[in-house]
């Protein structure tokens, strides 16, 4: 049967709609499958005392995706509180490891620990554009591999859209980069009726200030090329200095090497500077350096992730460029141990100089050794979940 | 409430897009068109249904 030119045509067109439904739907179902993965943690029911809602905090984000859970653990006597935060960024897997390795492992004697695992839940449904990223990394663990995440920088779009042409921080009017708008780490102390990312912020400033968080740790990562990596840093209230200064000292006699950097008075939404500054906590930001954020690196893999391990960064430092570097790009052990053990010394800086204070001392325990975390690996320290 | 309004709006626009491309494709001559719009179609459809 011979067909006229315009069947033909019809034919075509229809053959190649079928063919983008087809790409549509196979593309659709891997994007939809990733939003909705529900990352699992072990919870010991005999240990954690509660979980609760970022709602709770900030109500309008009930029924959202950003609804965060908040672990606490209380110890036996009233004391200090630590907030950990983790999963601010999800493309710095380290702070969420280390959160999720900490709510597995930790025991309380005296005190509260909150632990957060996912600070935004948003930003873990998208994967960030033009960086080819991995979605998913696997750590193996005694009871099999527990998969993990690797999300975007910024909240999704799909809760918060359009970028304004620049954004300016609510509080402070400082102006920032338009994607900044949908970073949760610009957008503190946050807003009840503010943008998303905003609610989200303001969820975790009124947690550190109902509950009068003693010391909030925020969990970051960085590329090697930038200042800021194996840092901490710190809001410029004396005592939080006089922390992290000590927690330096300390890292540096166990030959980790670390410095401490003030939080400059003029970068605002970030965690060591505003939640220091509107509520009654000692904030401090963690940085470790990551070369799946770093500019030089290759195809992204989950060797990337997992070990730090690409061509590029290796050539860079075998020519001696290498010298770009503020530190060379390391495993996701190594990174996890870091902030790890950071927060084990910010809580006995804490102790040392604080702790015969009214509020008595923060008795953590579980904590698990930097070299242990190498040797071991992270995953000997991750609990099997249990149906 | 603006972000509910600008969403309506934004995908009643895609969807108006959308539907011309398909009209397009079925008019236009042009196989190179044809395939264009083929792949037009993918980002349309995933971004109506807001899954990426």
């Amino acid at each position: 049967m011979q067909l006229s030119k315009k069947q033909k045509g019809i034919l075509y067109s229809s053959c190649f709609i079928i063919l983008a439904l087809i790409l549509t739907f196979w593309s659709g179902k891997n994007f939809y499958d990733f939003a909705h993965y529900e990352t699992e943690f072990a919870i010991r029911e005999d240990v954690v005392t509660r979980i609760e809602k970022f709602s709770k905090y900030s109500p309008r984000l009930k029924g959202t995706v950003g609804d965060s859970d908040i672990y606490v653990i209380e110890g036996a006597e009233p004391g200090p509180s630590v907030l950990i935060i983790g999963g601010t960024h999800p493309n710095e897997p380290a702070g969420q490891l280390s959160s999720t390795l900490l709510l597995e492992n930790l025991t309380v004697e005296r005190g509260t620990v909150f632990i957060i695992t996912e600070a935004n839940r948003s930003a873990y449904t998208h994967s960030h554009p033009q960086e080819a990223s991995i979605q998913y990394f696997g750590i193996e663990t005694p009871y099999g591999v527990r998969t993990f995440k690797f999300g975007s920088r910024a909240t999704n779009t799909n809760q918060q859209w359009p970028n304004p042409d620049v954004y300016v921080h609510r509080t402070s009017g400082q102006k920032l980069s338009s994607v900044d708008t949908r970073n949760l780490n610009r957008s503190y102390p946050g807003s009840e009726n503010g943008t998303y990312t905003e609610r989200v912020a303001y969820a975790i400033t009124e947690c550190i200030r109902q509950n009068n968080i003693t010391i909030t740790i925020d969990l970051h990562e960085a590329s090697p090329e930038y200042q800021t990596i194996n840092t901490i840093v710190s809001h410029n209230r004396k005592e939080a200095l006089k922390i992290a200064a000590q927690t330096t000292l300390m890292m540096e006699l166990n030959d980790v090497n670390i410095r401490y950097e003030e939080s400059p008075q003029n970068l605002h939404g970030l965690t060591h500077r505003e939640l220091g500054d509107y509520t009654d906590t000692l904030a401090f930001l963690l940085e470790t350096s990551n070369a799946s954020q770093g500019k030089i690196r290759g195809a992204f893999t989950e060797e990337l992730v997992l070990n730090g391990s690409d061509k590029f960064y290796d050539k860079a430092l075998e020519k001696g460029i290498g010298k770009i570097l503020y530190a060379p790009p390391v495993s996701l052990d190594e990174r996890v141990a870091r902030h790890v053990y950071t927060i084990y010394e910010i809580i006995q800086a804490y102790n040392k100089y604080y702790g015969t204070e009214q509020l008595g001392e923060l008795k953590v325990n579980g904590f698990p050794g930097y070299q242990d975390v190498l040797t071991n690996g992270i995953g000997h320290y991750l609990k099997e979940i249990k149906k | 409430m603006f972000y509910t309004i600008l969403t309506v709006i934004y995908i009643l626009m895609l969807v108006v897009i959308t539907v011309m491309v398909v009209w397009h494709m079925f008019e236009t001559e042009s196989f190179t068109d044809k395939l264009i719009g083929a792949l037009m179609l993918v980002f349309l459809i995933l971004r109506i249904f807001l899954i990426k």
